[in-house]
């Protein structure tokens, strides 16, 4: 990098404001929820033990136990890796193809830029939880047709939002120093473009990782997601329909687990946007 | 306009187009063989061959695309290997389900959202724009399956008001058919309406930061009245693609949300059809399903315009 | 008898700014029917607060105390409802920016026809044919300029025009003018000028024009008042303070003007191209506001006096020039007429 070229940065040590603190703290617990789960959970999530079949919360079983006995806590912790191992890896999915789809038009512009716009339109005709239902449901449910079921429908999402903040940057004038001193499309995107882009990128890739895990728990929740005994929240709410008669609070607490991880999320995304986009701080 | 009009048609019309060429490559490229599938392991190569050549299966890719996409135009969706009757039937009787569904939570949402977006942007920093969007902030969480099945537990078990799944058909009358879709209306429209909310919020928030306002003001107008008269009626454009882009959220939870309150709609059908693989229906589905959110899209390109003078007419000088 | 208009030691302050000098600081000001009073100074001068001010329409967190009479009536007492009614009705106002100041979204005639309805409980059709004529006098004529345009289909110059003929509707007895032609092409500029002028004497209201442009006021308003960090600086007839200038930020903006520049010769003694002198130094923040004369640090002629406390605005005597006042301990004396050759280049270093 030259001297002469000032490059505006985004702030990535954000001032810290309410929503970012409680979402940092509910993600954290959510994360290390997943991970304490490799390791420990109360029970065995999986064991079975019939003779204590659909209790209630108790001290030995803080969230009850379901159908076959087996402990709700312990389950909804192991569920964790779930929700994000699939979240991740699909969110992760659609930014490896989007982002460089939507540099690429960018910087090409004409042809290359109309077609992938039109692709943009044309996959957001198709509503993104019904076609990931339809592909998994067609090639067969599990975690990987789950993932990118899901992660398809965040390819358009990046594509298009890395053009739009990338066709403001090309008309900066770092970007058209860089263009002046003979530097490549490819390599003004590597190091002027794209990291330019990293705190909008980042703000929705955790809006979309909140999505992703809603999409994954109603995809588990139909049957389409991964399959038991691994344990996913979506898949505990299936089968807690059939007992919410006599057992509600199986279908209460996965539920809880998934509103509250998706609550810090968006709580975590919003707050880094006003953190990191500096005309929304100035607008509050 | 008219040029405005004639450029927005046309991409609708090929957009449509390349969404139904997307599906039908799609089902092409999938393994298995319908016919096979039909007939069991056990089948006779020449049955096998017949049902093929019944299907249309024998015939060029090309040709079986133009066959079906020139039927789909004069409203034959083909005809469904399972049941034995025009995909267009199966459909118009799930629609009489699903469409109500989606148009009742959009009503729902709607309802909800603009006064509630609304009034907490008039309080804006105030506790009552604190409290309804804190409730907003956690009703985006929420995944509408699971607060269906919260509303059943309340609604249904406990206080025993309304129906907790099932679907008498319109047959039973008005009441009893609104009666089975209000709790899934409700749990799909409350999220829905929670963005919503926030989106109407801001966009009232940022309206009432404009001059206009304070030419309303210096005119003489209350506080209310340029928030009613000029403030919302210009935030509510925006709001009307948000309302459009929900659209598809809604059609793709009735999906879901069908199978929570197991009512006869689309997406029972989407479930059935595929499970006993019969491809045409899916397609058929899916398709219109795409070629719908399309045409919202465009209505809602046009009601932009409508509510838009700027869009809509040009310039005098 | 009380005047039209008449503010009393205005005082303009954000209490959550703590710490912060206030917003404005003893303002005064009278106006009659007929009159027109030129208000001017930099940006950040407290113009538009005393304007927002008079018309109720402070932003929220902002105080006002002192005293605004209209016709001996407390404006600062008076109840938002009663504010409502003088608003638009007795006090109108034309803003800075007509690209914005104009809904987007509804009819030039609506707009106009609004205030209309709403003070002169007018039918609608009454409104229309109101509005009709109001446009048809600020000079954008039917049927070329039809009420059911939008504004966008308007130029900068025809939306003023627009704003204008807003402000006129209920033929109010105060018009606050506020920067109307800054935001314009300077050949649209005179012509809203103009047409503010022939408006003004034709309808017999006062009218509070606010500028940066002291030529605008010279010519067009008989009294003026120049502010500076809140505060009036100096005021007067705008005969007598263009004759002496007495306040060194009078003669700073002066020099400071394109006008300046046309009015003595394009090069000074030496035969070096006069070139326009800016004040150095900005107008102080309100939060680091100094203690004495706020001007005192871009003053060529400030002393250790000026430091210690804010002067206040006196009289400077002369019994056929008593209105002629200035907040300044160390005056130009009067035999110094505007004379921007020596003014300019020592404030411009």
């Amino acid at each position: 990098m030259s001297g002469a070229i000032r490059k505006p940065r985004a702030r990535l040590v954000p001032a810290a404001s309410p929503s970012l603190v409680v979402g940092l703290v509910v993600t954290a617990i959510f994360v290390g929820m997943a991970l304490l789960s490799l390791v420990w959970t109360p029970w065995e999530p999986t064991a079975l033990n019939i003779l204590n079949k659909l209790k209630p919360p108790s001290l030995a079983h803080p969230l009850g136990t379901d159908f076959f006995g087996r402990d709700v806590l312990s389950q909804i912790m192991a569920g964790a890796q779930v929700s994000i191992v699939v979240a991740v890896v699909a969110v992760l999915v659609g930014a490896g193809i989007g982002v460089p789809l939507g540099a690429l038009a960018a910087a090409r512009g004409g042809l290359v830029d109309d077609v992938v716009m039109r692709s943009t339109d044309l996959a957001f005709a198709f509503p993104a939880l019904l076609t990931a239902v339809i592909i998994t449901a067609l090639a067969g449910p599990g975690a990987v047709n789950a993932i990118v079921a899901i992660g398809i429908f965040n390819i358009p999402v990046f594509a298009r939002l890395t053009r739009g903040a990338a066709l403001g940057l090309w008309k900066r004038d770092f970007v058209l120093a860089a263009r002046c001193a003979g530097k490549s499309d490819l390599a003004i995107t590597i190091e002027h473009v794209l990291p330019n882009c990293t705190a909008v990128l980042v703000v929705q890739a955790t809006i979309q990782f909140a999505l992703a895990i809603v999409a994954e728990a109603g995809l588990s929740y139909v049957g389409l997601g991964v399959q038991p005994p691994q344990p996913s929240w979506g898949k505990m709410l299936f089968d807690a329909q059939t007992y919410i008669y006599s057992a509600p609070w199986l279908a209460i607490f996965p539920g809880l687990a998934i509103t509250i991880a998706v609550l810090g999320l968006n709580l975590l995304g919003d707050g880094l946007r006003d953190a990191l986009d500096p005309k929304v701080r100035r607008a509050r | 306009m008219p040029r405005y009009l004639l450029g927005r048609t046309i991409a609708l019309v090929l957009t449509a187009f390349a969404a139904s060429l997307v599906v039908f490559v799609a089902m092409a490229v999938l393994p298995g063989d319908p016919a096979a599938i039909i007939l069991g392991t056990g089948a006779r190569p020449d049955t096998l061959a017949a049902l093929r050549a019944e299907m249309g299966l024998d015939q060029p890719v090309a040709w079986r695309y133009l066959e079906w996409i020139g039927g789909f135009l004069v409203g034959d969706l083909g005809t469904s290997y399972t049941y034995s009757v025009p995909v267009a039937d199966l459909v118009a009787q799930r629609v009489a389900v699903s469409l109500p569904l989606a148009v009742l939570a959009l009503v729902l949402s709607t309802l909800i959202a603009i006064p509630v977006g609304v009034y907490a942007a008039s309080r804006r920093g105030r506790t009552g724009d604190i409290a309804t969007m804190g409730v907003a902030q956690v009703g985006v969480a929420v995944p509408n399956f699971w607060l269906g099945l919260m509303l059943v537990i309340l609604f249904s078990l406990t206080l025993g008001w309304l129906p907790a799944s099932g679907f008498p058909g319109w047959e039973a009358g008005l009441v009893a058919g609104l009666e089975a879709l209000i709790l899934p209306a409700f749990a799909l429209a409350l999220p829905q309406a929670a963005i919503l909310a926030r989106v109407t919020r801001s966009a009232v928030i940022e309206t009432l930061g404009e001059d206009f306002i304070r030419t309303a003001r210096a005119k003489g107008l209350s506080g209310e009245a340029a928030l009613w008269r000029h403030a919302v009626p210009n935030a509510l454009i925006p709001v009307v693609t948000i309302m459009g882009l929900q659209f598809s959220f809604l059609l793709a939870g009735t999906i879901i949300i069908e199978n929570v309150f197991t009512l006869p709609g689309l997406g029972r059908l989407v479930f059935q059809a595929i499970a006993q693989r019969d491809l045409v229906t899916v397609q058929s589905l899916v398709t219109l399903l795409a070629v719908s959110v399309i045409v919202v899209n465009f209505v809602v390109d046009l009601a932009y315009a409508a509510l838009d003078p700027r869009l809509s007419r040009g310039g005098a000088r | 008898m009380s005047r039209l208009l008449e503010i009393e030691n205005l005082r303009v302050e954000i209490p959550a700014l703590a710490g912060a000098a206030p917003i404005l600081e003893g303002v005064d000001l009278a106006l009659d029917r007929g009159e027109k009073l030129g208000i001017v100074g930099e940006s950040g001068c407290g113009k538009s607060m005393t304007a927002l001010a008079i018309m109720g329409l402070l932003p929220g967190a902002a105080r006002a105390s002192g005293a605004i009479r209209l016709d001996g009536r407390d404006l600062l007492a008076a109840a938002e409802r009663e504010m409502q009614a003088i608003r638009g009705r007795r006090i109108a106002m034309v803003f800075q920016e007509p690209m914005t100041a104009l809904n987007p979204v509804k009819t030039i005639g609506a707009q106009i026809a609004e205030s209309v309805i709403l003070h002169l409980r007018l039918s609608k059709a009454q409104a229309a044919e109101r509005a009709r004529a109001l446009l048809d006098r600020v000079g954008l004529p039917g049927p070329r300029f039809s009420l059911d345009l939008y504004p966008h289909q308007l130029s900068g110059g025809q939306r003023q025009r627009v704003v204008i003929a807003i402000a006129l509707a209920c033929g109010p007895d105060v018009l606050i003018a506020d920067e109307p032609t800054t935001a314009l092409d300077v050949t649209i500029q005179a012509q809203i000028l103009d047409l503010l002028e022939d408006l003004v004497a034709e309808m017999g209201m006062a009218l509070v024009l606010i500028t940066h442009d002291l030529g605008v006021v010279e010519e067009t308003c008989e009294r003026m008042m120049v502010m500076y960090a809140g505060r009036v600086v100096e005021s007067g007839r705008t005969d007598d303070v263009f004759a002496h200038m007495a306040h060194p930020y009078t003669r700073g903006l002066f020099a400071a003007s394109p006008r300046s520049a046309l009015l003595t010769s394009a090069r000074d003694a030496s035969g070096r191209k006069r070139r326009l002198a800016a004040i150095p130094g900005q107008v102080p923040d309100p939060r680091h506001r100094p203690p004495g004369c706020a001007f005192a640090p871009r003053c060529p002629r400030a002393q250790d006096d000026c430091r210690a406390a804010p002067p206040p605005l006196v009289p400077l005597g002369g019994p056929d020039r008593a209105d002629h006042a200035a907040a300044c301990l160390h005056p130009h004396p009067p035999a110094a007429a505007p004379d921007v050759g020596h003014a300019a280049p020592e404030a411009a270093r």
